[in-house]
């Protein structure tokens, strides 16, 4: 279990090589001048996971599952963290399937709640040789790697690579044998050998991303953008279709919501772009569909927090809890899923999409009277909107103090929600740095807000759940409404404190200097000196 | 402290077995004679003197050197080494100099065992001062009791916290009565005294014809088992 740097690692070189070089002579003419020491060769199987959206390896990691271990290995280098596991114990799907480790640990932070699934099965056959010096010293490794990807038991040869590794202070030997290596004419190559897999499977891990990704440009007609933006959405949505149905892990429903909440409020902020009719066929459509996800997501995210609720109650009242858990939610989720997959095979969902994807390809858009921004610049729009909705945000939270009552901050939630997707809808059109360094800011204040809502949120739903159980049936249910009962007394307690917060972010947020940036960006007026 | 009671085969055989645990581990072969770094086919690069270590910094870096086993690395002897007390000498805070020409290589490992010569001396008082533990094997013999006792003497002198101070026997023939005495006599005084016994075994002297650690060349040995024994010991302190 090591993960620290490791210098002599950094350095390995790889070579493509062909079958036919594996030969000692071969060998010993690239190591002329040392004597070889090769060891016998052996066969390791690696079984690569990732997430659907391939959060391992856009971080430069993969991991593998080897005869007992996994590994997560730093791409490119010899470097990794590896963990031993009992096999028929664990079965690594999510991070918390694994015992607290290092392993688990790092995990967490690349994947979080993500699942792992199994993406391409490697064979390395590898036979090694020392080189040494006249001490019989090893001064550098040098490795052939004949490597096969295992599709459906079929083998299939990806790579023969040539490996040259250092040893700490023979730097000397190690740099003769590469040049050796590069006078023989091999090519180096990275030794990315997941990359290379995927690439021979066909998968472009940035393909599978839920972020938004499209090109606008400041010139562009408001309706093509639009059309890019939504094209992009509809994308996401039918990407997460196989996930959600699967049931692989609850990421899959969120981005599809997510999605599609940005695809109606891309309608209802900014008017005027396509004909009235079909923006408000869509957005009924938008509408329905984020309703059908509605039950599944709430009981989604309660079971997501059943650790952390089992830490911040008494440790008597966890059986109750767990109770809660496993005997409510856990069945209420089953039935909620089941009902939502139906609903993903029904009419309304193949419908709305169908709506979308036809009038995507639907050229050119036909204008009316309803479609006085059918032509607008793109940027014209995006910076009224912006500017309009972050107005909306400072009026609303001024209006809020100490004593406000909760159905303000709502309110400012959702307003926030409008700025922030607008900001990300066109974020492109605007300088990088300064676009970052807005949303972080807005970050903060959503992030205290959502709190603050999403404990009010729970205490309601548990109020509910308590009014279900029959408290004088049995002791399960007595001990459940009593651990639920805590819970919403500590849950009361955080939201007040998210409460106390609030001022104070809502003061960073709107102090001068990001109103400066906000009016210099998207509006219009000349900026104050 | 004395010559020949095991001090480089221990610092060898339990440095490997740490590297061999994933701990990220180095031996720093503070011996002029160079011991350890034969037994690791390592030479010190020519231009590597003890003024230069004792400067510190990147020329320590430069001159550690892979072994031929996973995670362990070795900084190498130099003849020159013999001056240390020397060099040592001619510096600022000449006691607490090591700690500070250390700490650039530190976070690069998980355990550091420094292979020492022979003798009390300036270099040994900056070890002791550096050290987390001092592990000092000794033969049991009536003079060996007499060096503990001498060794302790110096440290109380110097201030050094004697509770970092442990001991094991080394060399130790399971037939010789004297030997069983010893060890009763000063288990039954002593504090900090490892249990495990590093027996009197060819093994250990076979590692100058192998160049290796017993563990790497006979790991069914009853030595390299004592030294797995060991280090279970030590890694738990």
């Amino acid at each position: 279990m090591v993960g620290a740097r490791d210098l002599n690692h950094n350095r390995i070189k790889y070579f493509v090589t062909s079958q036919s070089q594996t030969d000692k002579e071969f060998l010993s003419q690239i190591a002329s001048g040392y004597l070889i020491n090769t060891e016998t060769a052996y066969v390791k199987i690696q079984n690569y996971l990732d997430t659907f959206d391939f959060r391992l390896y856009k971080k430069g990691l993969t991991l593998s599952k080897e005869s007992k271990s996994y590994h997560l290995s730093k791409l490119n280098l010899a470097q990794s963290m590896t963990q031993v596991i009992d096999r028929s114990k664990v079965s690594l799907r999510f991070w918390w399937d694994l015992p607290d480790c290092p392993l688990g640990k790092e995990l967490k932070s690349c994947i979080d709640v993500r699942a792992l699934l199994p993406v391409v099965d490697i064979r390395r056959h590898i036979t090694k040789t020392r080189v040494l010096n006249k001490d019989e010293k090893t001064v550098a490794f040098l490795s052939i790697q004949n490597i096969s990807l295992s599709d459906n038991g079929k083998k299939k040869l990806l790579i023969n690579m040539l490996s040259l590794a250092p040893v700490r202070g023979y730097d000397r030997e190690f740099n003769r044998i590469k040049s050796n290596i590069e006078r023989s004419m091999l090519k180096e190559c990275g030794g990315d050998v997941f990359g290379m897999a995927l690439e021979s499977i066909g998968k472009e891990p940035s393909n599978y991303s839920s972020k938004l990704n499209f090109a606008l440009a400041s010139q562009m007609p408001a309706s093509r953008a639009f059309k890019n933006i939504l094209s992009n959405l509809l994308q996401t949505m039918k990407l997460n279709e196989y996930g959600m149905k699967e049931d692989i892990d609850t990421e899959f429903l969120h981005d599809f919501r997510v999605a599609v909440r940005r695809a109606r409020s891309l309608l209802t902020l900014i008017k005027g772009v396509f004909p009235e009719d079909v923006t408000s066929q869509l957005k009924m459509d938008f509408a329905r569909l984020g309703k059908m996800t509605n039950l599944l997501r709430d009981l989604d995210v309660y079971l997501l927090k059943r650790q952390e609720y089992l830490n911040i109650i008494p440790e008597d009242m966890r059986l109750g809890l767990n109770y809660l858990f496993d005997e409510i939610l856990c069945k209420k989720r089953k039935e909620a899923h089941k009902g939502f997959v139906k609903s993903l095979a029904g009419y309304s969902y193949k419908s709305a999409l169908d709506t979308l994807d036809n009038f995507l390809k639907e050229q050119p858009i036909r204008g009316d009277k309803s479609t006085f921004n059918l032509n607008t610049p793109i940027i014209e729009l995006a910076k009224k909107t912006i500017w309009k909705r972050y107005k909306k945000v400072i009026k609303t939270g001024r209006q809020i103090d100490d004593e406000s009552p909760d159905p303000v901050l709502h309110k400012l939630r959702i307003e926030c929600k409008k700025l922030r997707y607008c900001l990300e809808f066109f974020a492109c059109l605007f300088p990088d740095k300064e676009m970052e360094q807005i949303i972080k800011q807005m970050k903060r204040l959503q992030d205290n807000l959502g709190d603050f809502n999403d404990l009010y949120v729970q205490q309601q739903s548990l109020k509910s759940f308590i009014q279900e159980f029959d408290s004088g049936k049995d002791e399960y249910d007595r001990n459940c409404a009593i651990a639920a009962g805590g819970l919403i007394s500590i849950l009361h307690r955080k939201q007040k404190q998210a409460r106390s917060l609030f001022s104070n972010r809502f003061e960073q947020f709107s102090i001068n200097e990001n109103k400066a940036l906000f009016k210099k960006l998207f509006s219009n007026d000349e900026v104050l000196a | 402290m004395k010559g020949g009671v095991g001090k480089t085969a221990a610092s060898v055989n339990l440095a490997f077995l740490a590297a061999r645990d994933e701990f990220r581990t180095i031996i720093c072969d503070l011996d002029p004679q160079g011991a350890s770094s034969y037994y690791f086919r390592i030479r010190a690069s020519k231009e590597f003197s003890s003024s230069k270590f004792v400067k510190g910094g990147g020329s320590i870096s430069k001159n550690i050197k892979g072994t031929d086993y996973a995670k362990l690395d070795l900084l190498p002897s130099k003849l020159s080494f013999r001056n240390m007390d020397l060099s040592l000498d001619s510096l600022r805070n000449s006691k607490t100099r090591l700690r500070k020409i250390f700490k650039a290589i530190k976070d690069e490992y998980d355990y550091m065992f420094l292979d020492c010569p022979p003798g009390i001396s300036l270099l040994s008082e900056n070890v002791f001062e550096a050290s987390d533990a001092i592990i000092v094997p000794l033969i049991p013999t009536t003079l060996s009791a007499l060096t503990y006792n001498k060794l302790v003497e110096f440290m109380e002198k110097k201030g050094i916290d004697l509770s970092k101070l442990y001991i094991f026997f080394s060399m130790v023939e399971k037939r010789k009565g004297l030997h069983q005495n010893i060890i009763k006599e000063m288990s039954y005084k002593g504090k900090n005294i490892l249990e495990t016994h590093i027996p009197y075994r060819s093994s250990i002297e076979k590692m100058g014809i192998y160049r290796m650690p017993v563990n790497e060349f006979e790991p069914g040995s009853e030595s390299a088992q004592a030294y797995t024994a060991l280090w279970n010991e030590i890694k738990n302190l």
